[in-house]
């Protein structure tokens, strides 16, 4: 196997640690979203519990965010839905190839949204604001999108690399 | 060919391509829109918009929050319980524990509100019980999964949620009341299956019925089910939306979890949530980008071509509504849930709706054919966690499902056919 692995292989623990924190405030996300919402609920019945006007807008933003970066999760867990009803079927190097196609294109699809996001959110974000929050900017709305794209990005080059890897593997086996 | 039927074909034929060819389905909707937005010069920003609106619905939240109240129920000891509720309460009838199998899933699956859940929570423990009193390997793991469809029924469901959002904003509280009736007509149907069989091969029966008994495990098990009852009479009585009662049942699922079951720990409940985001990070960006699609669906005018070529097949109701079932079931086969449920009900909710089957019941419909689906070769989920858990082989448990499809078949049948079990409750609380 080329050396080239063993060295890029050394950025390993990077990526489980960016993983590892990614998690960490999808969590914080989550446990914000439900008490933020439960807050808010509780504020109808319950006099000295604060109902803010702004409780529904910020839990949809933080779920917006939870969604985009656990969905980069999912890459690297490789636990996105997709039919593998006839893996079984296929030769295991068609898989492969078929596995560094759909990274290819999703990495394409992550660039287009990084860049086409970026664009909207500052151009939504310099018109608009939130109409319970009159000072923030609508920007941060949006901004999820070119998040997404980032996060993609960063997860898709690591199963690039792995499915790369993988084909590599296989030739030096058979070898 | 019109540019709109070139779009069509660029949108659904590069999606069905690319799902044939592996790639994530929640991105093959992205990337099947982006190609159409760039044929028809449609500017890109329309994925940034769509997006950010598919994932920004109020209504949407209870989604995360039902499937944290399962994972907190589920981690919190409730599984035993509800098993112990189910036996008192039917184990005493012949092939009592398969009794209780059906049962449990109809308590369990209303708080878990997902199959693979149900299924490999309870199958976990009782099909080694089934197996150890004399029952099937087989019989057991298929009950098991064939069960577990009733807690798709069975409020609060979240892919009922979900179903809301794609028929465009059916009343989530008329769903989960019309998921009752259906939930235990397919229990019973399958309670009736399991007799049949329990008397040809002579399955054991359980200890006698004891009211005391049944009433101590109704105390038990009262905590775990007061949760369904705080959400379902908090959206039914209007105190609550579905997403407010979601996110107080999740912190009433954590208090009792912690303080009265003390089946888990705050430690426990923050590893739980790792199960939480894993969940939700395949199900929300799914919802995001499918908004994409659908969007391009209603743009191109995909539910009226659709429409208009299946009443060009027949214009008889009951042939359309067995075609709608089997287009349902065969997506089923193949593909996963949540991606049906948005991507097929957009396109064939204008047809039901044009033979006269209510937006409510075409949820049951739906729910029921997905369910059916997650425990069909090749891809149910459900088929290969039942496999895993009851060590059997997918070919011997699809064998001895068998029995348990032509119940579920014959239930998807009276649901179609009789709009008043789906519509019935509904029309009685949700006036």
């Amino acid at each position: 196997m080329p050396k080239i692995f063993e060295t890029i292989d050394k950025f390993k623990p990077i990526y489980d640690k960016t993983y590892a924190f990614i998690l960490f405030i999808c969590k914080i996300l989550l446990v914000a979203d439900i008490l933020i919402t439960s807050m808010a609920v509780a504020g109808r019945f319950i006099p000295f519990i604060p109902d803010p006007a702004w409780s529904e807008e910020v839990v949809l933003s933080l779920m917006a965010y939870m969604a985009v970066l656990s969905a980069a999760l999912a890459i690297r867990r490789d636990a996105h839905i997709r039919m593998t009803a006839f893996d079984r079927y296929l030769p295991k190097k068609l898989i492969v190839t078929l596995d560094i196609l759909a990274d290819i294109a999703v990495l394409a699809l992550g660039v287009v949204m990084i860049t086409v996001g970026w664009r909207y959110a500052v151009r939504i974000g310099s018109r608009g604001f939130y109409v319970s929050m009159p000072n923030l900017p609508r920007f941060w709305m949006y901004f999820p999108v070119p998040v997404a794209g980032v996060a993609m990005v960063i997860f898709e080059l690591e199963s690039l690399y792995n499915h790369i890897k993988t084909v590599f593997s296989m030739k030096g086996g058979k070898a | 060919m019109s540019q709109e039927g070139i779009a069509i074909l660029i949108l659904i034929g590069s999606f069905l391509l690319m799902v044939i060819l592996r790639f994530q389905i929640s991105y093959a909707v992205a990337l099947a829109s982006l190609f159409t937005l760039l044929y028809l010069k449609l500017p890109l920003t329309t994925i940034c918009q769509q997006m950010v609106k598919g994932i920004s619905s109020y209504s949407l939240m209870a989604v995360p929050f039902f499937i944290t109240m399962g994972v907190l129920m589920g981690s919190g000891g409730i599984s035993e319980r509800l098993i112990a509720l189910a036996n008192a309460l039917v184990g005493w009838m012949r092939g009592g524990l398969a009794m209780v199998n059906v049962v449990d899933s109809f308590f369990f699956g209303g708080i878990s509100g997902s199959a693979a859940a149900d299924t490999a929570s309870l199958g976990s423990i009782l099909i080694p019980i089934m197996v150890d009193q004399g029952y099937d390997r087989e019989f057991s793991t298929a009950l098991t999964i064939a069960s577990s469809v009733e807690g798709l029924l069975v409020p609060p469901s979240h892919n009922m949620v979900i179903y809301s959002m794609a028929a465009g904003g059916v009343s989530v509280g008329s769903l989960f009341l019309a998921g009752y009736l259906p939930g235990a007509l397919l229990a019973g149907s399958l309670m009736v299956t399991v007799y049949i069989i329990t008397l040809r091969r002579n399955y054991p029966k359980g200890d006698k019925f004891n009211l005391l008994h049944m009433f101590k495990e109704i105390a038990r098990s009262f905590w775990a089910l007061a949760a369904i009852l705080i959400v379902v009479v908090g959206v039914v009585a209007g105190y609550f939306t579905a997403t407010e009662s979601a996110a107080i049942a999740v912190i009433y699922s954590l208090l009792v979890s912690i303080f009265i079951y003390k089946g888990t720990t705050w430690r426990g409940v923050w590893k739980a949530l790792n199960e939480c985001v894993d969940t939700l990070s395949i199900v929300l960006i799914l919802i995001s980008t499918s908004s994409i699609f659908g969007y391009l669906l209603t743009h191109l005018h995909v539910p009226q071509h659709a429409a208009s070529s299946l009443v060009g097949i027949t214009d008889n109701p009951i042939v359309l509504a067995l075609l709608i079932n089997l287009i349902l079931l065969f997506l089923g086969c193949i593909m996963d849930m949540a991606p049906i449920i948005l991507i097929a009900v957009p396109i064939l909710l204008p047809i039901a709706n044009s033979i006269g089957i209510d937006p409510i019941q075409f949820g049951i419909i739906v729910v029921l054919n997905c369910g059916i689906g997650l425990l069909t070769p090749p891809v149910g989920a459900v088929l290969f966690i039942g496999s895993a858990v009851g060590k059997v082989s997918i070919e011997r448990l699809a064998k001895a499902m068998i029995p348990f499809y032509i119940a579920m078949i014959g239930t998807l049948l009276l649901v179609t056919f009789i709009p008043e079990i789906s519509l019935w409750l509904p029309s009685l609380f949700m006036k």
